[in-house]
């Protein structure tokens, strides 16, 4: 198991949790695996880290939990994503993307 | 941050904190179990899996407490917080116990009369009568035109009204009569009502004993029988069961005992001829049987024989709109129906909802009294709001340190917040312990027809309003001196020492809005006052067409079963004679229906002639009364042209009528009304004409303040009545006469009931207990406001005239006149005054609409109220802005100087 970890900066981990919840409903431990495999196991969640994170989203809207039945047939707190957490995760794509371009433009100058 | 999700987890929180964290365990455990899972798989022992899950997902117990964290509200911070606000509260008013039994008592004042006038307001008007499903009932009249809007029910009416409805469950009536009740003990007029089989269900009422009235007792010719009020049975049979099944005699007629009410039934009907605690109930068509000598069915009673009562239950989910659109139908399907009998100006069926109908006459009386209410804790709260205004300049120091020493503003007003909102409360506790002393002077002194009077009291939903009110209150007051305290600018409090920026204009500005305020509530509520107290004098000074003073009277139903006829004219005129023998009595006379009295009884009445009203407009819905040759002596009842009636108006000679002023102002104002002709009967050769001997004045029959309608006399003789009503005059206490009386009437027939006795003073203060209630509860309220605006607006002027007392000083030193500075002081004093004069004389002049259906000759602008009011208060605001400045002007300048 020769994995090169990298730490999230700080603020990320909501996006990533929006980004993952957009498509469907799932549960936590998916969002965990989606999130690894998304990212070919670079960006590597401290597993535990992941539920403060969802129960803040859910305390600001963002998210609702509802209990469901796992695929392995047990039961499980699925998360989908509201109104409100679309919302947000558009703000934050932009910002992102903004801040990606700006440092983007920042190493460029470096290198040359 | 959206506050729903957020409130919906804390609360789940709060209430289930066990269920919360156990499915949070859950979750995580899950997530461990599922990597566990995932690895063995993967080709790891179990053991192992296990440790390495455990090991990728952190520390779990940390984790787990993180997310309950989440979820629950950090109680410790805020309820420190609270619990330190409170606790500075107190020690701050405690540290001042004037101005917080000042503040106290005043808010206790407005908040107790508002509690208890809600207290009324939530029984009469809010609380839901007690029946079952209570909304669906409506009752029913019959609209003849413009004489008789509201008219009860005939027999032949009723069936078709139950037959042509589509929207009701089920439609009974009540009619109410009195009845002797002889036997076993001393002879009892008693209050009894016939209804129709259905009645009872409609209302939907089981008996607590024994059976109720059904349909089969509501048969021609069914035996006898029926049900007793609770409170009947108490009285009369001391609560002994076993009276199921015995027989009691009503008017002569055994009636069998078969069931008994529940305690508390009452009906609630509107007609205030209708008494709410009715003894004995029977089916109505076996007593017709009886009446009419033999069986008789609904459709075969007079359909001119209006005395049913309509209720309907209207079916689930129908509103009364609907309902009246239903009876609109209804009346155009019976007017098809009876050709002929309907087909006039106005003919309808009213449907109103029970409990509206009810309380229709009390309804603008008593929400007028709520806004007098109001407008009481209005000035309550402006008072308050002054006195904090006035220590928060005091205060302002100690706030700008605070700021400085690092309070935020929110902290700062959340703090002056709790202060205000634990004197308000503070003010509901002791204003509710006011209320209840004065809901139980208001269950006294309430009118008699004020309906459901006896269950008023303070209940769960009054101590809700006074709760809500309380801390309003506190909001409300608090608010002003607060958000001024915040804003003040720090340096300046601090560098200005102890006189802030309160002194300063925009405090100035502040008081003197609270000023015009004060005023301008006193005003309207003055004028509400004003406008009760002359309308009360003006009702008290009417004159109602006959005497009150030293009049006694009393009610005599002789029975049916045992009087008609000669025998009725024998036993008044053996009466009327022995009772006229009585010493200290110096006229006697009977009615049939006495003024004031809740009896009436009206009829279609015919004209003969007349020059100015066309021949097919000559009849009217006219009131109609038999009475003895001495009633209208008696009652000093005015003749004003032709005759009273006298011994020689007999049935062997021609009928006779006597009319009122109103009858003839109707038929004939323009000709001689002595012998022209009036019928209130047809024969087969048309009418039975009675010639006109006499007009009287118009006696004031409903009320003091009505006008009722037209009014005919005939003498008794030509046409016996057994129910009369006896009225005498004498020298002395009429009330001491009454057992001399009523042992005469017991000497003629020792069964007869009497019933009924009062003096006509006591009718006429039943008469006008609802205005004089009015009276009493306004003209209250409007004292209180009067002394606490007083106190206020003094208060107020006061304070800024002795702010100003340094300035004051140096003008004197410089040589100022004093009538000078103090007119100065009292131009500008007044200036605010006569702006809230301005405000209230506008304010009142709008309200005082509301309440001019409870005037009575007076207008609700009436200028002379208005001018004095507005007067009264101006020398008030004069007096509060002259005394302060007489008294600045009259210290040493050097003192005032050197002072600072």
């Amino acid at each position: 198991m020769s994995e090169s970890k990298s730490d999230l900066l700080p603020g990320t981990l909501d996006m990533l949790i929006l980004q993952t919840l957009a498509p469907e409903p799932i549960h936590g431990y998916a969002i965990a695996q989606r999130i690894r495999a998304m990212s070919d196991d670079v960006l590597a969640v401290e597993q535990g880290s992941l539920y403060p994170a969802l129960y803040r989203m859910e305390r600001r809207g963002w998210l609702k939990a509802k209990w469901g039945v796992s695929e392995t047939k047990r039961r499980a707190k699925f998360y989908h994503i509201t109104k409100a957490g679309l919302q947000q995760l558009e703000r934050e794509q932009s910002s992102w993307s903004t801040f990606v371009e700006a440092v983007a433009r920042v190493m460029g100058g470096k290198a040359s | 941050m959206k506050w729903w999700p957020y409130l919906r987890l804390r609360l789940r929180s709060l209430f289930r904190p066990d269920a919360v964290a156990q499915e949070i365990e859950e979750e995580l455990r899950l997530h461990v179990e599922m990597e566990a899972r995932e690895l063995i798989d993967a080709g790891w022992s179990v053991r192992e899996a296990r440790l390495e899950a455990a090991r990728r997902f952190g520390n779990r117990r940390r984790i787990e407490q993180h997310c309950r964290q989440l979820y629950m509200i950090k109680r410790q911070g805020r309820a420190d917080m609270l619990i330190q606000d409170l606790r500075y509260a107190f020690r701050t008013l405690f540290k001042n116990p004037a101005f917080t039994a000042v503040a106290v008592v005043t808010l206790a004042l407005g908040i107790g009369a508002n509690t208890a006038v809600f207290s009324v307001i939530n029984t009469v008007l809010l609380r839901p009568l007690p029946y079952d499903e209570p909304e669906q009932l409506t009752v029913i009249w019959t609209n003849f035109g413009r004489d008789l809007p509201q008219n009860w029910i005939s027999g032949p009416e009723l069936v078709e009204i139950q037959e042509f409805s589509t929207l009701y469950q089920d439609i009974g009536m009540a009619l109410p009569f009195t009845v002797s009740l002889t036997g076993a003990g001393e002879p009892e007029q008693i209050s009894a009502a016939g209804v129709s089989g259905n009645f009872f269900q409609v209302l939907r009422v089981e008996p607590a004993l024994g059976r109720g009235l059904g349909p089969d007792d509501d048969r021609p010719g069914a035996d006898l029988a029926a049900v007793i009020s609770d409170g009947f049975w108490r009285r009369r049979f001391g609560g002994d069961p076993d009276v199921v099944g015995q027989t009691i005699n009503l008017d002569g007629a055994p009636y069998t005992v078969v069931g008994i009410l529940p305690p508390g039934f009452r009906i609630f009907h509107p007609d205030a001829q209708f008494p709410a605690d009715i003894d004995v109930w029977g089916a109505a068509l076996p007593f017709y049987s009886g009446f009419f000598g033999g069986p008789v069915t609904y459709s075969e009673l007079p359909r001119g024989n209006h005395g049913m009562r309509g209720f309907g239950r209207m079916n689930p989910g129908v509103t009364v709109a609907q309902a009246q659109a239903d009876m609109d139908a209804v009346a155009v399907a019976i007017a098809e129906k009876n050709p002929g009998r309907y087909d006039f100006e106005g003919w309808g069926l009213t449907a109103y909802s029970l409990h509206g109908d009810l309380v229709e006459e009390v309804r603008s009386a008593l929400l007028v009294l709520f806004g007098a209410v109001g407008f009481v804790l209005l000035i309550a709260v402006v008072n308050v709001a002054n006195l904090s205004l006035a220590r928060a300049a005091a205060r302002e120091r100690e706030i700008a340190v605070r700021t400085a020493l690092g309070a935020g503003r929110g902290r700062l007003l959340r703090q002056l917040l709790t202060e205000s909102v634990v004197l308000s409360v503070a003010g509901g506790i002791v204003g509710l312990a006011t209320a209840f002393g004065l809901v139980r002077a208001l269950a006294i002194f309430a009118p008699d027809d004020l309906p459901r009077r006896a269950e008023i009291g303070i209940n769960g939903g009054v101590l809700l309003f006074t709760l809500g009110i309380s801390l309003l209150t506190g909001l409300l007051f608090g608010l002003a001196p607060a958000i001024h305290a915040i804003k003040e600018k720090l340096v300046e409090s601090l560098k200005e020492g102890g006189k802030g920026s309160t002194t300063g204009i925009r405090g100035r500005r502040a008081r003197s809005g609270l000023v015009v305020a004060e005023v301008a509530l006193a005003l309207v509520l003055l004028v509400g006052a004003g406008l009760m107290i002359k309308s009360f004098a003006r009702l008290m000074q009417n004159d109602p067409g006959y005497r009150t003073d030293h009049i006694l009277t009393m009610s005599i139903d002789l029975p049916g079963s045992k009087y008609s006829g000669q025998a009725t004219t024998s036993f008044y005129d053996r009466l009327i004679a022995q009772v006229a023998a009585l010493p200290g009595v110096e006229s006697v006379g009977t009615i049939s229906h006495l003024p004031l009295s809740n009896s009436y009884y009206s009829g279609t009445t015919q004209a003969d002639e007349s020059e100015t009203v066309p021949a097919d407009e000559r009849r009217v819905e006219a009131d109609r009364r038999w009475v003895s040759t001495e009633y209208f002596q008696t009652m000093g009842v005015t003749l004003l042209s032709g005759r009273l009636f006298g011994e020689a108006d007999n049935p062997d000679v021609p009928m006779v009528a006597i009319v009122d002023e109103q009858f003839v102002q109707r038929f004939w104002p323009t000709e001689e009304a002595i012998g022209k002709r009036v019928a209130i009967s047809w024969n087969n050769d048309g009418p039975v004409w009675r010639e006109v001997v006499g007009v009287v004045r118009h006696s004031k029959h409903y009320n003091l303040s009505t006008v009722g309608r037209e009014q005919v006399y005939f003498p008794y003789r030509q046409q016996p009545t057994n129910s009369m009503f006896l009225s005498l005059r004498t020298a002395m206490d009429p009330l001491a006469l009454a057992p001399a009386v009523r042992n005469e009437i017991w000497n003629l027939d020792p069964d007869q009931p009497v019933a009924d006795i009062q003096t006509m003073e006591q009718r006429v203060g039943a008469a006008v207990s609802q205005p004089r209630f009015n009276l009493l509860l306004l003209g209250g309220f409007a004292a209180v406001a009067l002394t606490l605006a007083t106190v206020g607006i003094y208060g107020v002027i006061s304070y800024s005239v002795s702010q100003r007392s340094h300035e004051i000083g140096v003008r004197m030193a410089l040589g100022a006149e004093t009538g000078h500075v103090v007119a100065m002081v009292l131009r500008q004093g007044f200036g605010v005054v006569a702006i809230g004069l301005g405000i209230g004389t506008a304010a009142a002049l709008g309200l005082s609409r509301l309440m001019s259906s409870l005037l009575f000759g007076v207008s609700a602008t009436d200028p002379v109220t208005y001018v004095l009011v507005a007067a009264g208060l101006a020398g008030v605001g004069v007096a509060a802005c002259y005394l302060p400045a007489r008294r600045a002007t009259r210290v040493e300048p050097v003192h005032v100087l050197t002072s600072e």
